[in-house]
């Protein structure tokens, strides 16, 4: 058999027993900790109000229908501990997503922003000599002279 | 009043929206509850992420559906679960061959914990991945076995098909049968038989192609053979076994293409004792002719194939004839096609092959011998060659019985008249 006598030593979390869903009954489920939770001391004091919650009153803060000993919940943060334990741990767990916009809450947000207020240039320029190109030229017509001055040549 | 930037947050969040990313994951996820109830599938979860996701989608789907095939196989729904288990593995290998993935979890890790992570820690769990997630189907292939031998089979179908690699799928089969392997070899060595090619036989309903299963099987059947043959009768109560064992590994045979090894070694054996076999139960003088080409075509045949499987069989003490038999059998056959009245060509097809075995012995010799000179167009080098054999049949010292003697006198008499004969 290849793999190292630590390897072998590790407990594969898919073995099949009895049914048993490893996706159930996580070490986070056990711990009641969120995965994206970061630090180690806000880990530690999670798992260490976890622990007094199950010491004191095991039967209010069951996994899946089961209620944890102390000795699960010690477990279970050893299992977090280690690099590896917590890898697997991860593997088993979904990533938390967050919840999506609701279309309904999106439409209100937009509603109550202001529109912005428009702030164009202090003055506007004007090229008014363009106009000059633009005046038509006189149409070409024939017209009877108003009146006649006689001799005028 | 709102800026610009405000603007552009907000679009993008519109736009995802839109394009259904976020709502995806963020539906999916909160469809499956929270804290301790918090359930690793719903079919709801399923649809989405079937349908779209973000960056974590594949390990979403690899969770749910894999979760779900344990629930559907542990309430006792085999064929339910059997898509859930292929889907599912077929996702956790996605991301076994993922390193983005890997490297994602990785940074991860090194982001909760606050210190850094070891790659070799990863690369460890990540090697032992395909490992860990087909042992339940080793598992419940064993548990099945007998009582529901082709759900155990499903299971290896899974292992097989997984999309892992090769070598995590061989190991898994290798596993699979270690312990049945260890007890096999007992068996044999305390001459339980029967048993052993019983116990064999039943695992390799599970697992047809496992080469080890194929391997000791071959060897038992060939430790029950050598005993057996000692006493008479032997060849009509081994041949069920050598043609069931035939049968057995043949798909073993088929996956691996050309056999090497010990696997090699044992096939030539069980080919030799089928063409014996054939030899023995349907070859004899009172033997039709048609009956007997096809009877020593068949023998000839397995004996060919033990030859090539394994070229130093005639080493091995038992089997050290192979060749002589193998170009009677031959030589045989040409002498039934010939008695068929069959055009020369058909002869001097299967003559070619006696002619090839480099110990064909007395008997072999002079049958060749006498093909050679009854052709219907016999050339120069026909009768060339059919006069070495006659000479060297005349030179073995062992070849002093009368009834060898005899047929060599009629070979010399038929090569004395022959035409263009300067042999005496």
């Amino acid at each position: 058999m290849s793999g190292t006598a630590n390897e072998s030593a590790r407990e594969n979390p898919w073995a099949w027993q009895a049914g048993r869903n490893p996706y159930r009954g996580t070490v986070f489920q056990i711990l009641d900790l969120d995965p994206e939770l970061a630090g180690r001391a806000a880990i530690k004091a999670r798992v260490r109000k976890r622990r007094q919650r199950i010491a004191r009153s095991a039967d209010r803060f069951p996994v899946h229908g089961r209620v944890l000993s102390a000795a699960e919940v010690n477990a279970a943060e050893e299992t977090l501990a280690d690099p590896a334990g917590r890898l697997l741990a991860e593997l088993l767990t979904h990533r938390p997503e967050r919840p999506g916009p609701d279309p309904a809450e999106l439409a209100e947000e937009f509603a109550e922003t202001d529109p912005p207020e428009s702030s164009g240039p202090a003055r506007i320029g004007i090229d008014r000599r363009v106009l000059a190109g633009l005046v038509p030229a006189p149409a070409p017509r024939e017209f009877v002279p108003l009146w006649t001055e006689e001799g005028a040549h | 009043m709102t800026d610009r930037a405000t603007l552009r947050a907000f679009a993008a969040r519109l736009r995802a929206h839109g394009v259904g990313e976020d709502a995806v994951d963020g539906d999916a996820y909160a469809g499956l509850g929270s804290g301790g109830d918090a359930q690793p599938w719903s079919a709801r979860a399923e649809e989405l992420w079937t349908s779209g996701g973000g960056s974590w989608r594949t390990h979403h789907l690899a969770v749910a559906l894999h979760a779900r095939a344990y629930d559907l196989e542990a309430a006792g729904d085999p064929e339910g679960a059997f898509p859930y288990w292929k889907r599912g593995l077929a996702h956790w290998a996605e991301l076994y061959h993922d390193s983005a993935f890997w490297d994602r979890m990785h940074e991860h890790l090194e982001a909760v914990g606050g210190t850094e992570v070891p790659a070799a820690i990863v690369q460890e769990v990540r090697e032992r991945l395909p490992r860990d997630l087909l042992a339940p189907h080793l598992t419940l292939a064993a548990e099945h076995r007998v009582p529901d031998p082709l759900r155990a089979r499903s299971h290896m179908d899974l292992i097989r098909e997984s999309g892992f690699p090769r070598s995590a799928v061989l190991g898994a089969r290798a596993d699979l049968v270690r312990e049945v392997l260890a007890e096999a070899s007992r068996d044999v060595e305390e001459g339980r038989f029967d048993e052993v090619v019983e116990l064999l036989a039943s695992w390799l309903a599970v697992d047809p192609g496992n080469l080890g299963l194929a391997r000791t099987l071959l060897y038992a059947a060939r430790r029950h053979i050598e005993i057996v043959v000692a006493a008479p009768g032997w060849a009509r109560k081994i041949e069920p076994l050598v043609e069931r064992v035939a049968r057995l590994v043949l798909p073993a045979w088929d996956e691996i293409g050309t056999p090497e090894g010990s696997f090699a070694v044992e096939l030539a054996r069980n080919e030799y004792w089928r063409g014996i076999v054939v030899r023995e139960l349907e070859s004899g003088p009172a033997t039709e002719p048609a009956a007997l080409e096809q009877a020593t075509l068949r023998s000839g045949r397995h004996l060919l194939r033990a030859l090539e499987l394994d070229r130093d069989l005639a080493v091995k003490n038992m089997y050290r004839d192979v060749e002589q038999l193998a170009a009677e059998e031959w030589a045989l056959a040409a002498t039934a096609r010939q008695r068929q009245g069959l055009p020369d060509g058909h002869v001097r097809d299967a003559l070619r092959r006696a002619l090839a075995m480099s110990e064909p012995g007395s008997w072999g010799r002079l049958f060749m011998a006498r093909v050679l000179i009854n052709l219907h167009t016999v050339r120069p080098d026909d009768l060339a060659t059919a006069r070495r054999l006659a000479d060297e049949v005349a030179a073995d010292p062992e070849a002093n019985q009368p009834d060898v003697v005899n047929a060599l006198r009629g070979v010399v008499l038929s090569l004395a008249s022959a035409r263009g004969s300067e042999w005496s």
